[in-house]
């Protein structure tokens, strides 16, 4: 299997393994899908804003703790939030450690030094904030999808008055990017199984530009044949009971004061 | 215009692109409490026709009446459009169209809710609904990790779950093993007795014989209307329209029993 076929099978992958909440169990178990989004709203502007390196450690490790709680499996947990956005992050923030991008105070000579190239305090300090600004921001995001999976995290939205066209078009999303990678999958199929031998790079890319095109065609009646169906079912006349709203008790409201009070102190206290 | 008839349609045509129809001319009027079958070869317009009697293309050229009134003009107004599609509903022959939320209960939900129904009444339409179609397991389950055939089920209660007056159902048993497809028969044969109207699209020989008062033979234009004996019979007539004749002792037998 070449790296494009593999790209769009694990895309359908993920999304079909993020539909789905991964557990039930955890100290947090009873916290629903609504107190999370308002706490990891909270944490992930607290990482956003958060100068200090200390501070962004400290709301990455605390992300650790509440994965812990919320009993999921910290070594997908782990792949999810420290793997892949944050490596790549540091490879892109790695030339702001040279002197080159970010001037200062020397800390480590090259063997290219000797043309004014070393790598720099300041510029360190930079990427590593930048990499742990991401890796804790990524990290609330990726508790919110083990712990509920993303159908769940949309009817949370719902029930924090987001429109119901905004949370409707999210499970459109999730519904049809899985049926139209399965389809251009299928297409990749039909043509392997009809192919002799091995096929060039050039003819390669050629049918998969042709399979994506069929597949945007198919989307395109798919998406007209979508809207047909829920004018069918009432779409469009204005009424719309859009099931249970959140109900604001005082548990919650002291949980969302506690949470962005929490992660705002310490932030900026940290720093 | 016939009195008593449920739909009224008169030099109905339609066009997906200029110059190539895919409907030319029909008119004929489909009575209240029927069970009319279409039947006809790949490409027809069948799944058109039921399209545009649902109200979705409103772009057709003649008039269609819905117990008197022009489609037209109910589709004007928003209290006659809400009154139209809780007496219509249409079943898409693609079950993937039908099913667009997370679970096949909020599939189920989604017409209800959009049709002003309570709480509670919802609830009850939905477990009805999954009861009545013994699907209950399937509930929770996200549509697209559904069989091809219970995809066609759940996509099925979507649209029983609103009780409609009329129901349009393209290939409703396609895809359905022995057991649905005998579950479906027997609610659609429920379904006429209480005097809802049934349009058809289908090539299910037992449909044709035990449910269909008639069946209309559809090539871009009515070919034939009648009674499913007369039209299936003509086997020059099928032959020349691209279908397989059907084998006229199972309809005799089927019409004893």
């Amino acid at each position: 299997m070449r790296a494009t076929d593999k790209t769009v099978n694990e895309l359908s992958k993920f999304v079909m393994d993020s539909l789905t909440p991964e557990s039930n169990e955890g100290l947090l178990k009873s916290l629903t899908p609504e107190s999370l989004i308002i706490s990891s709203f909270a944490l992930t502007i607290a990482s956003v804003v958060a100068e200090s390196i200390y501070a962004l450690i400290f709301l990455a490790a605390t992300s650790l703790l509440i994965a812990v709680s919320l009993g999921i499996n910290l070594r997908r947990f782990l792949i999810r939030a420290y793997g892949f956005v944050p490596a790549f992050t540091a490879l892109i923030a790695l030339p702001a450690a040279f002197s080159f991008i970010t001037p200062g105070r020397p800390l480590l000579a090259l063997p290219i030094s000797s043309w004014g190239i070393y790598v720099t305090y300041e510029g360190v300090k930079a990427a590593a904030t930048l990499v742990l600004r991401v890796t804790a921001s990524v990290s609330y995001l990726t508790l919110l999808t083990l712990k509920y999976g993303l159908s769940n995290l949309a009817e949370g939205l719902r029930k924090l008055n987001v429109p119901n066209e905004f949370i409707n078009v999210l499970h459109f999303m999730l519904r049809y990017t899985l049926t139209l990678s399965k389809c251009l999958m299928d297409m990749i199929m039909a043509r392997e199984a009809r192919k002799l031998g091995d096929e060039g790079m050039i003819d390669y890319w050629r049918s998969w530009g042709e399979g994506l095109g069929a597949v945007q065609l198919k989307a395109l009646k798919i998406s007209e044949d979508i809207y047909m169906a829920l004018k069918a079912r009432g779409y469009g006349l204005g009424i719309d009971s859009g099931g249970a709203r959140l109900k604001i008790n005082s548990s919650l409201m002291l949980l969302t004061a506690s949470v962005i009070a929490g992660a705002v102190v310490t932030s900026w206290v940290i720093h | 215009m016939t009195e008593g008839a449920i739909y009224s349609i008169i030099n109905l045509s339609y066009s997906y692109i200029p110059g190539t129809m895919a409907l030319q001319n029909l008119s004929f009027d489909v009575d209240a409490g029927t069970a009319l079958c279409l039947l006809g070869p790949n490409g027809a317009g069948k799944s058109t026709l039921l399209q545009v009697l649902a109200g979705l293309r409103p772009e057709y050229l003649g008039s269609i009446y819905f117990m008197g009134e022009e489609i037209r003009d109910i589709l004007k107004s928003r209290e006659k459009t809400y009154d139209f599609r809780k007496k219509v509903q249409i079943l898409f022959q693609d079950p993937d169209i039908q099913l667009f939320s997370i679970t096949v209960e909020k599939d189920i939900a989604y017409g209800l809710e959009h049709l002003s129904n309570d709480r509670e009444t919802i609830n009850k339409a939905i477990n009805e609904v999954l009861k009545e179609l013994g699907i209950e397991e399937l509930r929770n389950r996200h549509p697209y990790t559904l069989s091809g055939g219970e995809k066609r089920i759940a996509s099925l209660a979507t649209v029983l779950a609103l009780r409609p007056e009329v129901l349009l159902l393209d290939e409703p048993t396609s895809e359905l093993d022995l057991k649905f497809k005998e579950k479906v028969l027997r609610i659609l044969k429920s379904l006429k007795e209480k005097g809802k109207t049934l349009i058809i699209a289908t090539h299910d020989l037992r449909i044709l014989k035990s449910l269909c008062s008639k069946v209309a033979l559809l090539n871009r234009t009515i070919k034939a209307l009648g009674a499913p004996r007369e039209v299936l019979s003509n086997k020059e007539l099928l032959i020349s329209n691209d279908l397989e004749p059907y084998d006229l002792r199972e309809c005799s037998l089927s019409s004893k029993q």
